[in-house]
């Protein structure tokens, strides 16, 4: 009596053991395809130190949205923290569509700013397969003086492969005394495509 | 009869017999009992006032934003993630970790800590970490410190394997303008030599 009341008893233990178990098996899954879809990842923390010398003066500990360090534009600095590299090297099989999210930091309409997405300039200067703008400024939509996150998708042509060079930065394209700050740059391949 | 540890020499004062055994093995007791008490603070405390990290790098992070030397990032073995570090005969400097001290120390360190994940192929191949501290940038000169850390040192080879070493700081001439870098060198070694997961901590 005894045996079967405890292995009546032990049964919907077991059964939450394996569904834990399954659920837990699926979210490991689930973090891993993630992490494989993940071109671009930085919080500029880990750059501190290793941009060579003389230092690269984007690099910034003036403001930051998480850490120490975000890069910035304005005043003498023209261009950003510069990420460059081959799409093949960033991901093991074709992309069609990529997501750019950011967290950025505008003080006021005057500042400009734009993140530049930009490949496939095959030497000698071919025009570029890969340009897209987007306007840092415009993007925070009045949102001023504060840690705003942007994102935006964009389409690669169908001309890509895999030696497709591309580069990630923010420009500032007009003098302006006033920084902009860039940071948590995540760049992903968009699924589905 | 030898004297005890931790106490002075017994003097003729002292009486003889058993009073004396169990004074001396009281106190012992007490410093024991003092010890295991400071072991039970957790150890992350402990780390918090004596150690401070200046960083922490698994080379995931760099490839595409670092300038050159970036060749020295290779995927051919990681000890974390995909990427190491790697120096060989036709690229005998790796990326190389360079701050003002200014910028990380409030104060001027006495000593640091640096460790690093290390696969050498043979107990011969005397690649090495080196740690400096030069005059400030641009011109680097005089050296106030370099010193190395051998990879060779740790058995066993051709696998990862970790090292580490402490470096006393010098304080005359060391300034919060001084350069501190931390590079791997191919030294005397003849094959490529591999490192993963660096990490300088302030001991204080």
């Amino acid at each position: 009596m005894s045996t079967s009341a405890s292995s009546i008893r032990r049964c919907p233990l077991l059964a939450v053991l394996s569904l834990l178990l399954l659920a837990a098996c699926g979210s490991s899954d689930q973090t891993a395809a993630t992490k494989a879809d993940i071109l671009v990842s930085t919080d500029f923390d880990s750059l501190a130190g290793w941009m060579g010398t003389p230092p690269n003066p984007s690099l910034t500990r003036e403001k930051a949205h998480s850490g120490r360090y975000s890069s910035k534009v304005g005043g003498s600095i023209e261009y950003g923290l510069t990420f460059a590299n081959t799409l093949g090297e960033l991901h093991e099989v074709r992309v069609k569509r990529l997501k750019i999210s950011a967290w950025v930091f505008v003080p006021s309409a005057q500042a400009s700013a734009l993140f530049i997405t930009h490949g496939g300039d095959a030497q000698p200067n071919a025009k570029p397969l890969i340009y897209n703008i987007l306007d840092v400024v415009k993007a925070v939509d009045g949102n001023y003086g504060q840690w705003v996150p942007i994102s935006k998708i964009l389409e690669l042509p169908d001309a890509v492969i895999y030696s497709t060079n591309i580069g990630f930065y923010l420009w500032r394209p007009s003098p302006s005394p006033e920084s902009v700050y860039l940071d948590d740059l995540t760049v992903t391949a968009v699924p589905g495509t | 009869m030898p004297p005890l540890p931790f106490f002075p020499a017994a003097g003729p004062t002292r009486p003889a017999g058993p009073p004396r055994l169990t004074l001396a093995w009281a106190q012992p007791l007490g410093l024991v009992a003092l010890l295991a008490l400071a072991a039970c603070h957790p150890r992350e405390g402990l780390e918090d006032v004596r150690q401070r990290l200046v960083f922490r790098e698994d080379f995931e992070h760099l490839d595409g934003w670092v300038p050159d030397p970036a060749a020295s990032l290779s995927t051919e073995h990681a000890h974390s993630g995909r990427y190491s570090v790697k120096v060989s005969k036709a690229q005998p400097y790796s990326i190389t970790y360079r701050l003002t001290l200014g910028q990380v120390f409030a104060q001027r360190p006495r000593r640091l800590h640096l460790s690093a994940w290390v696969w050498v192929p043979a107990a011969e191949e005397a690649a090495q970490l080196v740690l400096s501290i030069s005059a400030p940038a641009p011109a680097n000169t005089p050296l106030l410190l370099w010193k190395e850390l051998f990879l060779n040192d740790e058995w066993p080879s051709d696998r990862w394997a970790r090292v580490s070493r402490d470096f006393d700081i010098p304080a005359s001439g060391t300034s919060s303008q001084s350069q501190l870098l931390v590079y791997l060198w191919h030294g005397g070694a003849h094959n490529p030599v591999f490192t993963d997961d660096w990490e300088l901590t302030e001991l204080r």
